[in-house]
């Protein structure tokens, strides 16, 4: 039972299954299929065109003055998450965009909207769906 | 101030999961099954200071049904929210540069309780099996547990460099600051008064115990953790881990009480994390309330020297605190000692320094810096009143901070509070000028305190969308610690969009399926997300009138993101506490026969937990005041008093009706002039009672908790 030390970036995940954030992509009969949930995304686009995260100062109640402000969040910007959704299209050969509704309309499902279709021009194959969280159902999680 | 009534807010609502809750229906991490998951337990340190000199698992491996052990040796993962100097827990840069970073397993173990290893196994039995097989043999150093013995020349060295905690630079400097001119201030007084206080240890003591399951898929860890904030506990965990912020998603749906106990990230949370990476399969740490107990964090202990000079006329012109503040061996939260600021004295010197020492680790608990500020403070003002022949209502009225050219508040109650709860106490009849003066062994004897709490003010996010079929949806990332915040933030969205109640849902609770939010601490989750939740819901109005309700699949979404500001004046919330005690000088037994509260909290959204809340402060407090306490051997530095009953916490059957009023007002800001409501109730709730004690009994408590035999020591 030798163990390593927990190295994240070292460990390769799954070659069927890859998760990023609001991504899913997984290999289905040789082809790269990218399951895009809206839902996931739009809080993301609300966090990166807030900014709030990046500017947070404390989420307690113990602030010391003197103290130097930290950090913040790592929260990308607009630009950062749109280029990644379209990193992430480039590779792609089918897209299941779920939760389509919340491309209702307004900056967001244009932005979004733009994205899909020029993947689409590229060859690549769109569905619509929605998505199912994985319930919890008398304290079984349904995978 | 009378405020207008509204349809939703401000009416008597139950909680919207109060069925699931009360019915096992609610799903808490540990009630979470996924497919071959595994059990861990954590193996803690039993003794309290120590290297490791060799830690031996092969036994443990080889029982029948684990899978792994983890130990310093295996992993060396960094444990940033317990270890930052200043206080501040997501300030990445301080973690870079912290020469006392703490990971989740050390080979020099600090206190009873450090974990030193954990087993992953096929079910809890083998896990708490296998950890009895692991050997550890410690090289064992001496020990400190006093916070004045630990900064003494020659104490055991708990860090390179001795014991006072390391501020934000890694400098030793105390906390605090000067206002005024102190020297001025005391040359003006007539009297000067000099004491002591000491406030104790306490537990957070919240209803569920701690535990945390993660599993993954791919790069990104999905993390079920009773967390007070979702996205500040999934920064905390992808920081430890080396990940970005998106490859970690933070769950939680139902917890059983925080009390600031459950803020940031966890060692275990990082435990799991580690055994689902490198086993592939869901892992479940638990921990046991003896674990809960000693192994999480609690109110930090403190030493107070005041100084206080005094006009004859009875005005305070000078104040100065010298403090420490026992942080155990990690320094998680800031060690300060709040309370002087409520006194209108323009000339004080505070300086506090926070101590490492080799008890269980201090942190957040309801109102982190208050309580024992409090205790010191104001039981430093009611003996300069007695001294100077003041009935302590007129003293307070006389003192206190009160609104200036320099120092403005967006609304003030404080007098209000304090006139309003004498009137209701009976505070000229049960109030003894004589302290002590009552006939017979049983004495009786009423006590009263003030405080004001800052109700800030502050970024969150909200989303809110509606379907054709007029259901309404909040997207809000509170986890819902206990005073309801799903239900207050339904009824904010209902109340904007004047819309019944039951036509709006939420989702809550998951970090992914969430936007960003403060998460529940500083009683701020109502401000500044509840703020947010009103502002989305104006904006999904003005989509509706100028677009109409939407048809078919469609729907409409709003978000908002409001940055509310004070415009310089200080937002506050205020409150005064009146309580009358019974003590027994023969048996040295307190009881508390009557309890008033008067508190300002702007409006109060939902007067049902918001009364709660208050109830279970004062409860939280009393207990403070009386009865809690962690006690150490310190012959060998052994914990001695862990879990709710030799903790000795205080039950609803332990105290009397508590009787509270709360002065509404709205000063225009945060949700429809809400203020701050969940910390407030504990505040002065100790000092209130151990000024009752002094007048019943006349002599000082000057030491918490005021157990019998500090009691019978003073009246013998």
């Amino acid at each position: 039972m030798a163990y390593r030390h927990l190295n994240v970036e070292q460990t390769n995940a799954p070659a069927s299954l890859s998760r990023r954030d609001f991504l899913r992509l997984h290999v289905s009969e040789g082809k790269r299929v990218l399951e895009l949930s809206c839902e996931r995304l739009f809080m993301r686009y609300q966090d990166a065109q807030s900014g709030v995260g990046r500017r947070q100062v404390s989420n307690h109640d113990d602030v010391m003055p003197w103290a130097q402000q930290p950090t913040g969040f790592d929260t990308p910007t607009l630009d950062e998450l749109f280029a990644e959704l379209e990193r992430q299209l480039a590779e792609a050969d089918e897209l299941c965009v779920l939760e389509p509704d919340w491309l209702n309309g307004g900056a967001f499902g244009r932005e979004v909207g733009a994205r899909v279709e020029a993947f689409e021009r590229r060859g690549g194959h769109v569905a619509f769906g929605s998505f199912s969280p994985p319930s919890v159902s008398n304290g079984i999680m349904e995978s | 101030m009378a405020i207008d009534p509204l349809k939703t807010v401000g009416q008597n609502t139950p909680r919207i999961d109060a069925y699931e809750r009360v019915t096992g229906q609610a799903t808490y991490t540990r009630d979470i099954k996924l497919p071959g998951m595994l059990y861990a337990r954590v193996l803690r340190s039993n003794v309290p200071h120590a290297m490791i000199r060799r830690i031996d698992t092969s036994k443990a491996e080889a029982l029948p049904g684990v899978r792994a052990v983890m130990t310093h040796e295996t992993h060396k993962i960094p444990y940033g929210s317990g270890s930052i100097s200043g206080g501040r827990q997501y300030s990445d840069a301080h973690k870079d540069i912290t020469t006392r970073l703490r990971y989740t397993f050390n080979d020099h173990v600090r206190y009873v309780g450090e974990p030193v290893a954990a087993v992953a196994a096929v079910n809890r039995h083998v896990a708490e099996e296998a950890l009895q097989l692991i050997e550890i043999d410690y090289e064992e150093l001496p020990f400190v547990l006093d916070v004045e013995e630990a900064i003494e020349p020659g104490a055991p060295e708990i860090w390179s460099g001795g014991n006072i905690a390391h501020d934000s630079e890694n400098r030793q400097q105390p906390i605090g600051g000067r206002t005024g001119d102190l020297e001025a201030g005391f040359a003006e007084a007539d009297q000067i008064f000099e004491d002591r206080f000491t406030t104790q240890f306490v537990q957070d003591a919240q209803m569920e115990p701690r535990s945390a399951l993660a599993h993954w898929e791919g790069d990104k860890l999905i993390l079920h953790t009773p967390t007070q904030g979702v996205s500040n506990c999934r920064h905390d965990t992808a920081r430890d881990l080396g990940l970005e912020d998106h490859q970690v998603q933070v769950i939680c749906q139902y917890m059983g009480g925080g009390f600031g106990d459950k803020n940031g990230n966890y060692y275990f949370d990082l435990i799991a994390a580690a055994f689902a990476r490198d086993l592939g399969v869901p892992v479940m740490v638990e921990l046991s309330r003896k674990d809960d107990w000693l192994a999480t964090h609690g109110r930090w202990h403190t030493v107070q020297d005041y100084r206080v000079g005094v006009k004859d006329d009875g005005t305070v012109t000078a104040i100065q605190l010298n403090g420490l503040s026992g942080m155990g061996p990690y320094l998680r939260r800031s060690g300060n000692v709040a309370g002087m600021d409520v006194y209108a004295c323009e000339n004080t010197e505070k300086s506090i320094l926070p101590v490492h020492t080799n008890r269980v680790v201090s942190g957040n608990f309801r109102a982190p810096t208050y309580p024992q500020g409090y205790f010191g403070i104001e039981s430093m003002m009611d003996e300069v009143a007695y001294k100077l022949g003041i009935d302590p209502v007129q003293f307070a009225l006389k003192n206190m901070v009160r609104p200036t050219e320099t120092k403005q508040f967006t609304n003030f109650t404080l007098d209000q509070c304090i006139e309003q709860g004498a009137e209701l106490f009976d505070w000229a009849n049960r109030w003894k000028p004589e302290p002590g003066s009552g006939e017979g062994p049983i004495k009786r004897g009423a006590g009263m305190a003030f405080m004001m709490f800052n109700a800030r003010l502050g970024a969150s996010s909200a989303i809110l969308r509606v379907n054709a079929e007029g259901r309404y949806t909040v997207y809000v990332g509170v986890t819902d610690i206990g005073p309801g915040a799903k239900t207050t933030m339904s009824m904010l969205a209902a109340e904007e969009l004047g819309v019944p109640l039951s036509d709006v849902d939420i989702v809550w609770g998951d970090s992914d399926r969430c936007p960003y939010s403060v998460g529940e601490s500083g009683s701020r989750c109502t401000m500044m997300t509840g703020y947010a939740v009103v502002e989305a819901a104006r904006d999904l109005k003005r989509q509706i009138a100028e677009n109409g309700m939407p048809q078919g699949d469609s729907v409409l979404i709003a978000s908002a993101t409001p940055a509310p500001t004070t415009n310089g004046k200080l937002r506050e919330g205020f409150g005064a506490h009146f309580v009358e005690v019974e003590v027994d000088t023969h048996l040295g037994d307190v009881r508390v026969t009557k309890y008033v509260t008067v508190h300002e909290s702007g409006r109060i959204l939902n007067p049902l937990p918001a009364l709660d809340q208050i109830r279970g402060a004062v409860i939280q407090g009393i207990g403070q005041a009386l009865t809690e306490d962690l006690r150490y051997d310190s012959r060998n530095g052994q914990p001695l008093t862990s879990g709710y009953y030799w903790g000795r916490h205080l039950t609803h059957l332990d105290v009397p009706q508590i009787e509270n009023v709360f002065i509404e007002t709205d000063d225009g800001l945060g949700p429809y002039g809400a203020k701050t409501v969940g910390e407030s109730g504990i505040i002065i709730a100790p000092v209130a009672v151990a000024n009752a004690v002094y007048n019943a009994i006349g002599h000082r408590m000057r030491d918490l908790p005021i157990t019998r035999d500090k009691i019978l020591e003073v009246v013998a």
